[in-house]
């Protein structure tokens, strides 16, 4: 066995760790959704829709690490 | 040189779409404006103001005119595109080429909007601002909305995608394993029974969920970021 596909699967195991604090993130965001809309529950599509604006906009950081482990199992074999 | 299967996808459902929005052309001009709608028109024209109330929101009534016919082919191609692979297609929005170009169309209105109104002169000035020395972060940052965007999209449903291929083979492999416990070691291609099983409830996820959820947001900042370069007195005219 090469030794190089080992250390590209290493390497793509190490990209995805860009997901390792968006998890934190979205939860922190959903969270202070919850808050949200305990304090006025009538805005509660307006505070629905703008929470999943934001969630979508910190995952794009776990995808760039997700696109490049999959660059790098895929492309590099 | 092999070609792609998305390829053909984006073929197949750009000439689909071209067909069914030149036959709905075709039966609004005949259909009676004083009328109740009827048939398919009735979703139609839901979705026509949705989207038109949504941008009048957002940019203001002159520009909400020009905006909705593209904000509503934006919606109905990369909502078909997500959740073609329902039918066992690759989706087209998982070649980088499609998502890149639309963006790239998203980004070119955005310039243009910003050029309408703060000129060619407040145009270059906003390179230098707040300092000088932020010029080459300023043009970074012009080009990152178009990168951005287009990965976002491309990252979303490619990785859908690739989920759903590991599940299959995973299901395929569960299910030989399991033939093969039984029947006592008979080697060959088995029917993968457990993937009818497992797949739907991703499918749902990957598929629909992401896929409209992925929509949401490309319209979404299409929308916003439109709306943010027009002054305000400009949206009440």
């Amino acid at each position: 066995m090469d030794i190089t596909r080992g250390l590209i699967a290493i390497g793509a195991g190490l990209a995805v760790c860009a997901g390792m604090m968006t998890g934190l993130g979205e939860g922190t965001c959903a969270a202070h959704a919850c808050d949200a809309i305990g304090r006025n529950p009538e805005a509660e599509s307006k505070i629905r829709s703008t929470m999943i604006l934001g969630i979508a906009l910190s995952e794009t950081v776990a995808i760039y690490g997700l696109l490049v482990s999959i660059l790098l199992m895929f492309v590099f074999q | 040189m092999t070609i792609q299967s998305d390829v053909y996808t984006i073929i197949l459902e750009t000439i689909l779409m071209g067909i069914a929005i030149i036959a709905l052309s075709k039966k609004f001009d005949k259909a009676d404006p004083m009328a109740k709608p009827k048939g398919i028109l009735t979703p139609v024209l839901w979705a026509v103001e949705t989207v038109h109330k949504t941008c009048r929101d957002n940019v203001g009534e002159k520009t909400a005119e020009k905006l909705t016919p593209y904000v509503l082919v934006l919606w109905a191609y990369i909502f078909i595109s997500n959740i073609i692979s329902l039918f066992g297609l690759s989706s087209p929005t998982s070649n980088l080429s499609v998502t890149l170009l639309l963006a790239f169309l998203t980004w070119l209105m955005i310039q243009v909007v910003e050029l309408k109104y703060q000129g060619i002169g407040g145009y270059l000035h906003g390179f230098l601002e707040p300092i000088p020395v932020m010029l080459p972060m300023n043009i970074f940052g012009k080009f990152s909305t178009m990168v951005s965007m287009s990965l976002r999209l491309f990252g979303n449903i490619l990785c859908g995608g690739i989920m759903m291929q590991l599940i299959y083979s995973f299901c395929q492999w569960i299910s030989t394993s399991l033939v093969s416990l039984i029947t006592g070691g008979v080697s060959g291609t088995v029917f993968n029974f457990i993937a009818p099983l497992v797949a739907p409830l991703l499918h749902a996820y990957f598929d629909l969920f992401a896929g409209f959820i992925q929509t949401l947001v490309f319209v979404t900042l299409t929308i916003v970021l439109i709306g943010n370069d027009i002054p305000d007195e400009a949206k009440e005219a």
